[in-house]
Parts: C-alpha cells; sequence; structure tokens
C-alpha cells in the first residue's frame, strides 16, 4: 500500500505534464489528474505490483481523456497553441521564434508520433512502457519518436537559421 | 541489442536513454569522429530543450493539493465509497446504468450546478461579513442543528470537526436554493477568516470527484454524490483548501 502511494506521488507531475499537453488547459489537466487518482485508487487491486505504476497511471489517464473528449465528440487532442504560457518565460525574441516553429511543427506531425514523442518527453515512460501502454511493439515506439523528433528539427532548424539570416 | 534502422533511431535512442551501454559507447564514438552527426544531436538536443518548455512544470504544492483531494484519510473510506457508488446506481434505476453515463452531465444538470455554485458564494459573501448574525444556530446546539437540518434535508446532516485544520464551527443555517432547502456550516479560522459548507439536492444525479474553481478571492470546492451537491468556499488557495475540502467530504458522503 505505501508503495502505491509513494509511487503514485512520484508520477504526478509526469501524470500533470503529459494531461496539461493533451488538453493544453491548467484546469482541464487538474481534472483528468483528479479523475485518474480517483480511478486508480479504486482500481488498486487490478494493479500488478511487480510492474511499475506509472505506464498503468498513463494509460487510465489517456483512457479517461479519451472517454471524456472523444465521446462528447470535441477534438480528439487539443493542438498545442501558439501563444502559450509555458514554463519558460524570459526566452529570446530568437528562442520564441524557434519554439513558434516547433510548437507548429509539433501541431502538424501525425497523431501516432505526437502520441508517442509526448507519452515519452512529458509522461517520461521509458520505450517499453510506451509500448504497453500503446499497445503497440517496441520498435513502433522507436520508430515513431525517431520520426516526430526528425521532423520537429528539419524544419525547426531551416525556419530558424532563415530568421537568423534576416537579422 | 536493439536493431536500429536509421540513424535518426539511433539518435533518439541516445537521447533518451534507451540504448545498452555498448550501443551508447559505440554512438559517442561516431558523435566524436563525425561534426555533422555531432551537430545535429547538439540541434536535437535543443529542439527537446523548446519542448519541454511546452508543457509548464507543476508546483509540488499543486501536486499535493490534487493527491489530497482523493487521499483516503481513513479506512472507513473503501466501505463510505462502495455504499456511495451503490446508492447513486440504485437511483439510477435497474437498467444497469454505468459509471460512464453518471459521470456525464448534460446541459440541463450543467445549469443547475452554476446555479448552486452561484448560491454557495453568495451564501457565503453575504453571512461571512456577518459578525452577530452569521449563523441561525450557533455550535452550542450543534446536536439540534443536524436534527433540524436532517428533517429539512431528508438526508444525514453531520457536522464535520475541521479543527485539525484551524478552523472553529461557528453555526449553520437553512437557507431557500431553486425552491428546496439547502443548509450552510461556518467556521472560522484564527485570524477570523471564514470557511463556508453549502449543501443543496439537485435535480440531476451525479457522482463527482472534487471540481476547483478559483474566482476572484475565493477557492470554491464543489463534488456530487447522487442528487446531492457540495461546496467548501473560502479566500483560501487551493492547496490550503484541498485537504479541508477532502475531510469534508469524507464525513458527508
Amino acid at each position: 500500500m505505501p508503495r502505491f502511494t509513494a509511487q503514485l506521488k512520484d508520477a504526478l507531475p509526469h501524470l500533470w505534464r503529459y494531461a496539461f499537453s493533451l488538453t493544453q488547459d491548467r484546469a482541464q489537466a487538474d481534472d483528468l489528474v483528479q479523475d485518474c487518482i480517483e480511478r486508480a485508487l479504486r482500481k488498486k487491486a487490478m494493479w500488478d505490483e511487480t510492474q511499475p505504476l506509472r505506464p498503468w497511471l498513463m494509460k487510465i489517464l489517456l483512457n479517461l481523456f479519451r472517454d471524456r473528449y472523444r465521446s462528447r465528440a470535441r477534438l480528439a487532442e487539443v493542438p498545442f497553441v501558439n501563444d502559450h504560457a509555458g514554463a519558460t518565460v524570459d526566452t529570446t525574441v530568437e528562442d520564441r521564434n524557434e519554439l513558434a516553429a516547433v510548437v507548429n511543427r509539433m501541431q502538424a506531425l501525425p497523431e501516432s508520433q505526437r502520441q508517442a514523442l509526448e507519452l515519452v518527453a512529458f509522461g517520461g515512460l521509458s520505450y517499453a512502457e510506451v509500448s504497453d501502454v500503446l499497445s503497440v511493439p517496441i520498435g513502433t515506439v522507436l520508430s515513431r519518436v525517431a520520426r516526430a523528433r526528425t521532423k520537429l528539427n528539419e524544419t525547426a532548424n531551416s525556419q530558424a537559421s532563415g530568421l537568423r539570416s534576416v537579422t | 541489442m536493439t536493431d536500429f534502422k536509421t540513424i535518426e533511431e539511433r539518435m533518439s535512442a541516445y537521447l533518451d536513454g534507451e540504448m545498452t551501454s555498448e550501443e551508447r559507447a559505440a554512438f559517442e564514438e561516431l558523435l566524436e569522429n563525425d561534426p555533422s552527426v555531432a551537430e545535429r544531436a547538439a540541434n536535437w538536443t535543443a529542439t527537446d530543450d523548446l519542448v519541454q518548455s511546452m508543457v509548464p512544470m507543476p508546483s509540488e504544492s499543486h501536486m499535493d493539493g490534487l493527491m489530497a483531494a482523493n487521499r483516503p484519510t481513513e479506512p472507513r473510506w473503501p466501505m463510505r465509497k462502495v455504499a456511495g457508488l451503490a446508492l447513486v446506481f440504485m437511483l439510477g434505476g435497474a437498467g444497469g446504468f454505468g459509471l460512464n453515463e453518471l459521470r456525464q452531465t448534460d446541459d440541463s444538470a450543467q445549469i443547475l450546478i452554476v446555479q448552486a455554485t452561484m448560491d454557495a458564494t453568495s451564501a457565503h459573501r453575504l453571512f461571512t461579513v456577518e459578525m452577530r448574525h452569521a449563523v441561525e444556530v450557533g455550535p452550542d446546539e450543534t446536536e439540534h442543528l443536524e436534527t433540524w437540518l436532517e428533517k429539512r434535508m431528508g438526508r444525514k446532516m453531520i457536522v464535520p470537526q475541521l479543527d485539525d485544520h484551524g478552523l472553529t464551527f461557528i453555526g449553520g443555517r437553512l437557507l431557500p436554493s431553486g425552491g428546496q432547502a439547502a443548509a450552510q456550516y461556518m467556521y472560522e479560522d484564527a485570524q477570523g477568516e471564514r470557511v463556508t459548507v453549502y449543501m443543496a439536492r439537485t435535480a440531476a444525479e451525479a457522482r463527482t470527484s472534487l471540481r476547483f474553481l478559483e474566482d476572484d478571492d475565493l477557492t470554491t470546492v464543489r463534488w456530487q454524490d447522487g442528487p446531492w451537491v457540495f461546496f467548501v468556499v473560502a479566500p483560501l488557495e487551493r492547496e490550503k483548501l484541498s485537504p479541508i475540502a477532502a475531510k469534508v467530504h469524507d464525513t458527508l458522503i
């Protein structure tokens, strides 16, 4: 039991960031995480104690997100918005331009690739854990994450250098 | 050994710490010997940092608040949960009302909740400024208050004791809410800040976890159990209100 609570507590920041990446909204991320905790506590008995808790929680959260938003015919995933209030505040103009480029690239990614990258980048999961959450082979996770990163970088770099040449 | 198909896969696996030590050593050798790969790796790292900056990092206290809202504080909790679910199930009819359907509140239910939220906040604003007439029944008559409200509300009305959270019970009152009876309990901390617990009956059944609303100086926590909707309103930060709401939830459900 304490193992469960300790792991749950450890997983929370990742869980929240993943929820934020899905919803792009603090209040909705809070709601998702709260519901996820509630469901996890209720289903505690179903957790295989030999397995890490974090992927199990991510799976619950992703299911909650799908139930809630897909059933209401809302957008499957809220795209990253360009004027987002992210963690970094004092970024330089150049950084902001690059960030905007990456945000746009992120938005343009196929859902399967973005999903894999989000689980790794924000959910803090290993490829093996992502493969478990998404029920795809680990090789597929590797390929999706690599493709996502390739796309984020290809255009980000060319755009960024284009911006630099103007200044 | 992972079967890397492309240099991009190797680079990703390297950045994500998904390599065996042999794979990592081999890749690092490549980084040292091939400047173009090294430059690309540096760019990818910079992009990863930008990606990280797209999502804020929540504060620890915020996470504690989310956790506290759901933490079982008493061993009796699971029993209560089961009882609560059973009640909702029965009220939902014999047609096999799943939890998912119950969670989805339609628009009219949403309006009722909004109305009740406004009632709860105005009750808080209206009576917390009162020194002499803040409550109808004082703390010395708690038992009488419980029986009286029980009769009018049609449900068990226990007064949650929040002394552990530095809050003294100062009394309660009956209020009208959408043509029905609503109840209000009031608490006060050492600095004279007041916390309101408000309960009303709605026409729409639902069962929710704790929901937070921050509005001007007030934070409101709401949850619903069957037809009963509960509010805790206070001029406190969410992190501070969360454990208080959890205790109230625990006592009243």
